[in-house]
């Protein structure tokens, strides 16, 4: 057993040495895959660690035991599960007096591991290192002054010694003339009963939601599971990531979606290419083989040969794919490093922070993927020297048998005569060649179409990863642009004004599609209409500067729009949620919508004054509710399209938006408000501006020119980055650099592979090319005869490629996109021409050779060889 | 009598410098229409050699081959490959079919090569003659050694060629399967006097052709008439 073992071992060497240029393709097509398999998982675990970095920049917690008595956390502290616990408190709000400046502050207070672990940025100074200094969310320029801030009635003294950014719970949470405060949090001042919020991480990073439930209910957290409800909070944003096919949320699917076609497409591709190559050196060795049974080897004796080949290329190319795997995902990442250092600080922190850990589970499992794909690959050749005949197999061409109806003869011409008869013969290998080159240029159209569609959207979106939102003082837009401008910040800028205002909508105006989202989630409700009763909607105005006025009413096909027109956007474009393409009313052009100042059902309705009433121009007052007026305005057009200033900009959808002229808005405002049309005293123009910037750098440090220097008259309110967009493109940008990367691989891979079967094919047709040769067939009719094969195989797989990827690209697209009218699928034409001129030159590079060689063999040494 | 082949000088030599091996060495002879003869010689003589020579798919190193008074030897590999398939018919020890076309398609392969039409009438009796019928669809591999050889001489005579080469054309077949090949040969040099010339090893079938020449170490050693 041991000697058979032994023969069929080095059979197996022997043939691998003697074909070396075969072996080295099969080790280099089996390396390659491994390189692509293992990278892809490489790519994955770094991704995975590099998320979890950010997100833990954005809060370095698990989960929020919010509002527990300060007593309790001892049960935390004693936790072995637990690794590390914050704690913050909230202080409430505060009234603020500044030197004549009045506003309502929200005061938490933030132990010295929450200011590190919340995700706290600093604009300028430091964070509180004691229970008297605070920092706060604007810059007054007051930075190093000392305020006074009046919670429950208490008058404290507070040293302002920093400017953060709002926090993200801020900026959800807070009014407009509200503002964040943080303080230090001494712990050793609490009271056992002080509430407090306590921020854990857990060893374990599995079923975190079931063990801070269990942790609640044994320390007796909450009194109700109401209570718990509404208090105990998981960072779902971090968690998701400890576990990548965990994720939901649908731009991360997308990264699962990919891998997971990756990979198909490596292990289909690698299977395909293997099974050809042999299939060939088996079909070659019929012979061999049949001679090796005639001398009373066995079939499963045989079959150890072919497996003893596949076990030594895959034990050398898994080795050699795993170390150039590790060696070239060191290098890209450190290319990915410096791009991610370039495009923003939080995420070149994250990235500096983000270790290449050798993910040995995903590794091994790599390892079986490509070892499952080789095994599966040999084991149609396999079952063929099973089959073997041995007479058959002696006498050689074995494989050469046709069906009576494949011998048509009614060819035009010899060339025809013989393709057809070797498509019909040897069709596994035609279809190797074809599918080989299919999948080639169907990766490579798939990622080009995909990309050039994406890149539409973006583009068109305006969407850019440096923009910002600045709300500047009205008198001070054109300061502000001009410093924008004349710095060479950025690339594009929008500026408009904004309110908002309520309508209420009656059931006939509810759109059928809203309706069933409400019916089938009637939670919806509450988020869409701001009271129950009264199907009250929160209705944003918008009024644009006057270029992107021009630009938008000419994109929607209008002329102009009058000062008691609008125009209504009647469309939800939040797509990851349930509001996904709801058409929000019934609303049409000529319709009117009645805007009011104060919710109706809240039942507190107030003026700024009373005496304002009297202001009113009484003609034009519609009494309505709670004596509040109400203004009419006319929809001069209902449309799905969003000016280009709020693309990309969906914090406020899904609630109504209108567009009206930039003085409408104005006029509105000071009817509502009840203040004269002529009086100038009214200051609360606030104007948006949105920059789109060249670069990060410049961008910040024009911001902290703006905020924090203040060296510009007046004051500005940072709204905070629109960080889904910046991820989204970010995402989108390094998932197309690094699937262009694999796709190249794979793309070289397929294209050395069909090297050799073509040359492999050649070699094999060689001897009755030269019988063709040697009774009259000259070298120009064989190379056309070659020429018409090759580029047949070239044509269909590019056509079934295109056709393929097109397809399949267009149905994602038409998936994934809802703006069809703006956004139309463009067709790569480009690399299509491309893609022929490459086929051409390899076509070009085949016959060169195919010629040469042809030209360089001697037909008597070929005619005198025993053919059949 | 006509002269169908003239040989003057011919020369060839493989190899350069301690590799150097000549083949020929300076060959003269000639032969006329319809006359059927035997190149015979020991392995490695230069029998194939002359052959492939004549049947141009390879070029001498020096001399000339005259096939119709039409000297070949400074016609360009296009210009024999042409010349070959509408003058010379040309027969293998392994009878060089092609395997993936069928007997048929194999036999009116150099017509079609030419793009010309092959009469059907024609067709049949040499698939008659060759006793093929029946077999027209085969694949040579379905075929004995002997029934491949007589495809090949159908091959090679379809065109009605001046001269047909047959290089070891029994070399591979038992006696009977032997014996029925010359005959095949000897009808067709009769009824269309075609030239044949055939090199083979075996001195009892060169016995059966008109006239015998012997090469040794690439040169004539004897040429003689058959009595």
């Amino acid at each position: 057993m041991r000697l058979n073992m032994e023969i069929s071992l080095k059979l197996a060497i022997t043939y691998l040495l003697k074909n070396k240029k075969r072996s080295i393709v099969t080790i280099l097509e089996i390396t390659i895959a491994t390189i692509l398999v293992t990278s892809i998982f490489l790519i994955l675990n770094i991704y995975q660690n590099y998320m979890i970095n950010i997100k833990k920049s954005e809060g370095n917690w698990e989960t929020r035991f919010g509002n527990i008595s300060y007593k309790k956390l001892y049960g935390l502290e004693k936790n072995s599960d637990i690794t590390e616990i914050f704690v913050t408190k909230n202080l409430g709000m505060a009234n603020l007096s500044l030197e004549g400046i009045k506003q309502c502050i929200n005061l938490t207070a933030y132990d010295e591991n929450a200011f590190k672990n919340l995700g706290i940025k600093l604009l300028s100074g430091r964070f509180p290192q004691n229970e008297k200094e605070i920092v706060i969310s604007r810059n007054y320029g007051k930075q190093n002054k000392n305020v006074t801030l009046e919670i429950d009635g208490k008058k404290i003294k507070y040293k302002i010694v920093g400017i953060i950014e709002p926090t993200e719970d801020d900026i959800i949470t807070l009014e407009e003339n509200q503002i964040g405060a943080i303080t230090f949090l001494n712990k050793s001042n609490l009271k056992s009963n002080d509430s407090i919020n306590a921020y854990v991480s857990f060893k374990n990073k599995w079923h975190i939601n079931d063990t801070s439930e269990e942790i609640a209910n044994v320390l007796k957290f909450y009194e109700n599971e109401y209570m718990q409800e509404q208090n105990l909070d998981l960072n779902i944003d971090l968690i998701k990531y400890y576990s990548i096919w965990d994720i939901i949320d649908e731009r991360d699917a997308q990264i699962k979606f990919l891998v997971i076609f990756l990979i198909s497409i490596i292990v289909i591709t690698s299977s395909i290419i293997i099974y050809s190559i042999f299939n060939i050196s088996i079909v070659e060795r019929e012979k061999h083989f049949a001679v090796l049974s005639s001398l009373g080897s066995t079939k499963k004796q045989l079959c150890k040969i072919i497996v003893y080949e596949a076990i030594i290329i895959l034990m050398i190319s898994l080795i050699i794919g795993t170390v150039a795997s590790m060696g070239i995902f060191k290098y890209t990442f450190y290319y990915f490093q410096t791009v991610l250092t370039n495009m923003n600080e939080a995420l070149a922190l994250a990235c500096k922070n983000t270790i290449i850990t050798v993910p040995y589970t995903k590794i091994l499992f790599a390892f079986i993927l490509i070892a499952i794909t080789v095994f599966i690959a040999i084991s149609l050749p396999i079952i063929k020297i099973f089959k073997l005949s041995i007479l058959e197999g002696i006498k050689g061409r074995n494989y050469l048998r046709l069906k009576d109806k494949y011998k048509k003869t009614n060819y035009k011409s010899v060339d025809n005569l013989i393709l057809n008869r070797n498509k019909k013969i040897n069709s596994y290998k035609h279809i190797s060649i074809v599918v080989g080159i299919t999948i080639s240029t169907f990766l490579f159209f798939i990622v080009r179409s995909y990309s050039i569609n994406i890149n539409n959207v973006y583009s068109k979106q305006n969407s850019n990863i440096y923009n910002y939102t600045v709300e500047v003082d009205k008198e001070h837009v054109d300061d502000v642009k001009d410093r924008f401008w004349k710095t060479g910040t950025i690339k594009k800028m929008y500026s408009y004004m904004e309110n908002s205002f309520f309508i209420q909508l009656n059931e006939d105006k509810i759109n059928s599609s809203l309706k069933n989202v409400i019916q089938q989630n009637p939670k919806v409700k509450n988020e869409v209409f701001f009271t129950n009763i009264t199907n009250e909607l929160k209705c944003h105005v918008y009024a644009m500067d006057e270029e992107n006025y021009n630009e938008f009413i000419k994109q929607i096909g209008i002329n102009n729009i009058k000062d008691n027109e609008c125009i209504l956007l009647n469309y939800s474009d939040v797509k990851t949620d349930y509001y996904n393409g709801v058409y929000m009313t019934n609303y049409k052009t000529g319709d009117y919508i009645e805007l009011y100042l104060n919710s109706k059902g809240d039942g507190t309705f107030s003026l700024t004054s009373t005496e304002d009433l009297a202001k009113f121009d009484m003609n034009k007052v519609t009494p309505y509710g709670d004596n509040q007026k109400k203004v009419k305005l006319k929809i001069a057009s209902v449309t799905n399209q969003k000016p280009n200033s709020l693309l990309t900009y969906s914090s406020e959808i899904p609630n109504l938006c209108i567009i009206v002229k930039e003085n409408a808005l104005n006029n509105i405002e000071k009817y509502l408000y009840g203040i004269s049309e002529n009086d100038d005293t009214f200051v609360e123009e606030k104007m948006i501006i949105r920059v789109f910037a060249n670069s990060r750098e410049l961008l910040d440090k024009e911001l902290e020119y703006i905020n924090v220097d203040n060296k510009l008259s007046g004051e500005y309110m940072l709204k905070g980055f629109h960080e889904e967009t910046n991820y989204n493109l970010q995402r989108w940008e390094i998932t197309e650099s690094m699937m262009c990367i694999l796709i190249i691989l794979c793309v070289i891979t397929n294209i050395a592979s069909i090297i050799n079967i073509i040359v492999a094919d050649f070699e094999e047709k060689k001897q009755y090319f030269y019988i063709l040769i040697s009774i009259g067939m000259t070298r120009k009719q064989l190379l056309k005869m070659i020429l018409k094969e090759y580029s047949k195989y070239l044509f269909i797989a590019l056509m079934i490629g295109i056709l393929l990827s097109l397809g399949i690209t267009y149905i994602i697209y038409k998936y994934k996109i809802n703006f069809n009218d703006l956004y139309k699928f463009k067709i790569p034409y480009i690399e299509i021409i491309t893609t022929l001129f490459i086929m051409l030159f390899i076509l070009i590079v085949i016959m060169n050779f195919i010629n040469r060689k042809i030209k360089k063999g001697n037909i008597a040494n070929y005619i005198n060889i025993k053919m059949i | 009598m006509m002269e169908m082949l003239k040989i003057e000088n011919l020369s060839k030599t493989f190899g350069e410098n301690r590799n150097k091996v000549q083949a020929l060495k300076n060959i003269t002879f000639s032969v006329n229409k319809g006359e059927f003869i035997s190149i015979i010689g020991a392995s490695g003589s230069g029998k194939s050699t002359l052959l492939h020579l004549i049947s141009g798919i390879d070029k001498p190193t020096s001399g000339k081959i005259y096939i119709q008074d039409e000297d070949i030897s400074k016609y360009n590999m296009n210009q024999l490959t042409i010349f070959r398939r509408r003058h010379i018919g040309v027969i293998y020890q392994f009878y060089n079919l092609v395997p993936i076309l069928t007997v048929r398609e194999n036999i009116e392969l150099p017509i079609r090569l030419d793009n010309r039409r092959i009469e059907d009438k024609k067709l049949k009796y040499i698939i008659d003659l060759l006793n093929l019928s029946g077999k027209e669809r085969y694949l040579p591999t379905q075929l004995s050694g002997g029934e491949q050889q007589r495809v090949a001489i159908g091959r090679a005579i379809i065109n009605n060629p001046s001269i047909i080469l047959a290089d070891e054309p029994t070399g591979n077949l038992d006696t009977k399967n032997s014996d029925e090949i010359m005959e095949y040969l000897k009808y067709s040099n009769k009824k269309y006097n075609q030239t044949i010339i055939m090199v083979t090893h075996n001195e009892k079938i060169a016995l059966k052709s008109d006239r015998i020449i012997k090469i040794q170490d690439g040169s004539i050693l004897f040429d003689k008439k058959n009595s």
